[in-house]
């Protein structure tokens, strides 16, 4: 209990203290989560919409890959990108660590997509199919049916993101003022044994998920509304 | 005209749609009648292009069929732009939404419609496609009596516009006689029977047909 309260006390004195080391480790985080998990919502949403869709030999196939896709192990994209980039100037960069996410969380938009659209389609289908209309308008219709979902998509493409340590460790190298993030920054403060400082960060963390969140609940409210 | 010639569809090996002949003359109006499962959705998805058959051959006459389901899907959208989604003629939109007394809600999304409404809106939304067979799958089943009886007249204003030939599924006996020409009755699959819908009260000679306006109906002679 007091460890938490130590924890509590240590993040609300970071927070407010205007720490620059700190106030710079947020901006990486939220750099690499935001342009990554944009990118991803930008790649994944019109494939699962065309996947879902379209239909071609080896759909189901392509189905089960794109679900399996949905976990992959963050150490093992992380090694792998790590090896492909070896000898660049990419190897421990931002950049590097946004591709990570880019190939981390994409299958994620995707696979939520199509899985959302499998259960409303059969209708849209029927009915675009009863007015003779083209595969690309009801991909445009498809699309415009997801539009709510597409916030719940990509909440958790951030999520993943944000929250994110093994691939980002390994191809970032959490580097002080250059590719340390948050989870980085709290895996090493656990490593070094500051405890209350590591339960600080990951406190921090949640904060800037929850204003996330909760402005996505806004947005998606307003979506319903409208 | 419209040839079927042993027609076959199965659902997980259970046969659903078995029609060895039969013939949809040009220009008619056609009610399908029957019991829940005999098969009037299926062969209206079949002749929609919606649903591929497991077997059989249609002779069509019909390029440009319009089909509205029986689940009323109302896109994300206003209904005047819903109505735009299937073919890009804002004056027809105007007029059709009119027609069936939907103008207060032309910028309403077509998500909020009550169950009656989406129904009408999505009548307008088949209507506004250029078609030579209307394909309709109880089209007035949730709406009131009034605004049933409206979109019965503007149906047939619109299919006489059009010269185009009806194919229709109804629960109402009094729909079928209404609107069509031809009352089709349908029964485990099959066409049961076909008589004309002036031969009020119908004297039908299969056992399924009688069985059928016996038991749900009440209207043989």
């Amino acid at each position: 209990m007091n460890y938490l309260l130590a924890s509590l006390k240590s993040a609300w004195e970071m927070m407010f203290s205007g720490n620059s080391d700190l106030l710079e480790i947020v901006a990486t985080t939220l750099r690499m989560a935001g342009i990554s998990s944009v990118t991803a919502l930008l790649i994944g949403a019109p494939l699962g919409v065309l996947l879902a869709v379209f239909n071609f030999p080896g759909k189901r196939a392509a189905r089960t890959l794109l679900r399996t896709c949905m976990a992959l192990p963050p150490v093992v994209v992380g090694i792998a990108l790590f090896i492909m980039a070896s000898g660049t100037k990419l190897v421990y960069s931002v950049k590097l660590m946004i591709i990570a996410q880019i190939v981390l969380i994409t299958p994620v938009t995707a696979g939520l997509t199509e899985s959302y659209l499998s259960a409303i389609l059969p209708d849209l289908k029927e009915t675009a199919g009863g007015l003779r209309m083209s595969k690309w308008k009801l991909c445009l219709l498809a699309a415009n049916e997801s539009k709510r979902n597409f916030i719940v998509v990509y909440l958790m493409a951030f999520s993943r993101s944000i929250a994110e340590v093994g691939a980002v460790q390994i191809v970032g190298g959490n580097i002080l003022h250059e590719t340390r993030v948050m989870t980085t920054a709290i895996a090493l403060e656990y490593g070094k044994g500051s405890l209350s400082l590591a339960v600080a960060l990951g406190i921090i963390l949640f904060a800037i998920a929850f204003v996330v969140n909760a402005a996505a609940a806004l947005i998606q409210d307003r979506i319903g509304r409208s | 005209m419209i040839e079927i010639k042993n027609l076959l569809k199965k659902y997980e090996r259970k046969t659903v749609l078995e029609i060895p002949h039969f013939i949809f003359e040009s220009g008619m109006r056609y009610a399908l009648v029957g019991s829940n499962g005999s098969g009037k959705t299926t062969l209206l998805r079949i002749l929609a292009g919606i649903m591929k058959p497991d077997g059989g051959e249609i002779i069509k006459d019909y390029s440009k069929p319009a089909y509205m389901p029986q689940k009323c899907f109302g896109f994300s959208l206003s209904v005047t732009a819903n109505l735009l989604m299937a073919k890009n003629d804002r004056e027809r939109a105007e007029y059709l939404t009119a027609q069936f007394g939907l103008e207060r809600y032309r910028e309403k999304s077509a998500a909020k419609l009550s169950g009656g409404e989406t129904q009408r809106m999505a009548l307008a939304r088949t209507l506004i496609v250029d078609f030579d067979l209307l394909l309709l799958d109880e089209p007035t089943a949730a709406m009131d009596f009034k605004s049933s009886k409206t979109a019965e007249e503007v149906i047939a204003k619109e299919l006489k516009k059009a010269g185009a030939s009806l194919i229709f599924a109804t629960h109402t006996i009094t729909q079928a006689k209404a609107m069509a020409d031809r009352v089709v009755i349908m029964s485990g699959g099959k066409i049961a029977e076909e008589v004309a819908s002036g031969d009020f009260p119908f004297r039908v000679k299969s056992p399924e047909a009688f069985e059928f306006l016996d038991t749900y109906v009440g209207f043989t002679g």
